[in-house]
């Protein structure tokens, strides 16, 4: 279990969900890993998680920051540097389904204000920390960044126009900068889940949950997958579901006539 | 092209109407018969699309920037001052890079170009679409194209913020067909592979693509669109040239 013995990461949305059972999984393997999120509380949790499971030589460290800030994602970078010399591991996790308190609304019914916020935590804060990473990673020669984006960013749905632009656009994102990072052995992931079950669903008020949701546990099992890969080997944009979905979303190229 | 039944005297907005898809979309309704707001930021150059439509229909222009609520709001108050009713918006206003700005990878992309591309691209076209819907709720009929790109179906390096900007359109439309459907609102993308227009003023040293759309023949697969019969969407309809099949692969 020290597959990442040694090695650095940077998990954002580390305070829960995905963010935090990745912080775990990628402690449990031996990392070191600079958790961050803008909820302090929760990153307590995540870093006394972290340290059930870690063996020696790793750790969680919590930041406080707001990926969709500038100077936010610089400065996370700049702490897992001068903390502990490098930067192996990127996943961006940290994303919201819609504006703190607003509910499910038609496109035409989202205030600016509403879809701005949206579109700067996923999509702007995605691209200010894989920007803050690289510089590293490409000094390095080595580096995995891992982008959360979601079945939403392959197939848009009613009520979530912001978050399936917001998502749509990390898968964007994600393949340019692949193609330009590829030279310097730096690989660049994007994970598509399907419902995951995580505080996340709390944003979608008194609407039902998903039927069928996974653990947040298992996508951090396959980001951990991914990024202990040979470095010759990359998993395309996998998407991953629980397998007795009954409603599986499929990709448009897979869509049947309707 | 020559007036018919489906768009003759219906109001149609056209954003980034001052250039390349959008002027050959503009003048392409205008000779339909569709009354026509050309919306842009180049005065003169819009004022020289607005006298090629008047020709045919009747037309105006407005000076707006993509980018702002404010604009989208005027634009659908415009319209409705002049004509009273919207029945069709084509949101062609784009930028491939920031002014000033050019190809660049992310790990040097200055965040300020980034934005510009995000707010013009997919705010710019969330802010059209958003001002023109009540309008078209309110009438139980509308129809909108999002023109988006072959870049947001597969990102390619050193353009990162228009891949993302264009498959953020997709996305958005996508989830807004189905929202404004039960309401009698048409809302499709259309995904043109490269096209010849000035926007490769703006790819530096990226070579332009061999075979490239010309703007008109864009324009007409819009108005084929919008022509589509009611009952039916393309939902995102991908458009490539004949010569290049492979630019409207996803990769």
């Amino acid at each position: 279990m020290t597959a990442l013995a040694g090695r650095v990461g940077i998990v954002t949305g580390g305070a829960s969900g995905i963010g935090r059972a990745t912080a775990v999984a990628l402690a449990g393997e031996g990392a070191q890993v600079v958790v961050a999120d803008v909820d302090r509380d929760g990153l307590d949790a995540t870093v006394a998680a972290v340290a059930e499971v870690a063996p020696a030589g790793a750790g969680a460290y919590p930041v406080v920051a707001d990926v969709g800030v500038e100077a936010d994602a610089a400065g996370l970078a700049g702490a897992a540097v001068e903390r502990y010399g490098r930067i192996d591991v990127l996943v961006a996790a940290a994303g919201i389904l819609r504006a703190p308190g607003s509910p499910p609304r038609t496109l035409w019914a989202t205030a600016p204000d509403e879809w701005d916020a949206v579109i700067a935590t996923n999509l702007r804060g995605t691209f200010l920390c894989d920007r803050a990473v690289l510089d590293t990673m490409i000094g390095q020669r080595s580096g995995s960044i891992v982008n959360i984006s979601s079945v939403s960013g392959r197939v848009g749905r009613a009520y979530d126009s912001a978050y399936c632009a917001s998502k749509f656009g990390v898968i964007g994102l994600s393949e340019s900068l692949r193609e330009e990072v590829q030279q310097y052995n730096v690989r660049v992931n994007v994970v598509l889940p399907d419902a995951v079950a995580t505080p996340f669903w709390d944003q979608n008020g008194p609407l039902p949950r998903p039927a069928a949701a996974l653990d947040p546990a298992r996508v951090a099992d396959l980001i951990v997958y991914l990024v202990t890969l040979p470095e010759d080997t990359i998993l395309l944009d996998p998407v991953i579901a629980p397998f007795r979905s009954r409603r599986r979303r499929r990709a448009p190229a897979e869509r049947e006539e309707h | 092209m020559t007036r018919d039944s489906v768009l003759a005297g219906q109001v149609a907005v056209v954003t980034g109407a001052s250039a390349g898809i959008g002027a050959a979309t503009s003048r392409a309704l205008a000779a339909s018969g569709a009354r026509v707001l050309a919306v842009g930021r180049d005065t003169s150059r819009l004022a020289a699309v607005v006298r090629a439509c008047s020709t045919r229909s009747s037309a105006r222009s407005l000076v707006a920037d993509a980018r702002s609520a404010t604009s989208a709001a005027a634009i659908a108050g415009t319209a409705l001052d002049a004509w009273g009713r919207i029945d069709i918006l084509v949101c062609c206003a784009g930028i491939l890079a920031a002014a000033g700005g050019g190809p660049a990878p992310v790990a040097s992309l200055p965040v300020a170009h980034w934005d510009e591309v995000i707010a013009t691209n997919l705010r710019g076209t969330y802010l059209a679409n958003r001002a023109v819907l009540p309008t078209m709720i309110a009438q139980g009929r509308g129809q909108i194209v999002n023109v988006a790109s072959v870049a947001g179906l597969a990102g390619h390096a050193y353009e990162s913020a228009y891949c993302a900007s264009k498959a953020g359109v997709i996305g958005m439309t996508e989830a807004l067909a189905a929202e404004a459907a039960p309401h009698g609102v048409r809302v499709q993308a259309l995904v043109p592979g490269a096209v010849d227009t000035t926007i490769w003023d703006q790819a530096g040293l990226i070579p332009r693509p061999r075979h490239m759309l010309d703007p008109e023949r864009v324009a007409a697969a819009i108005l084929g669109l919008l022509r589509l019969p009611d009952s039916a969407t393309l939902g995102t309809a991908v458009m490539a040239p004949a010569a290049a099949p492979e630019q409207a692969r996803a990769r």
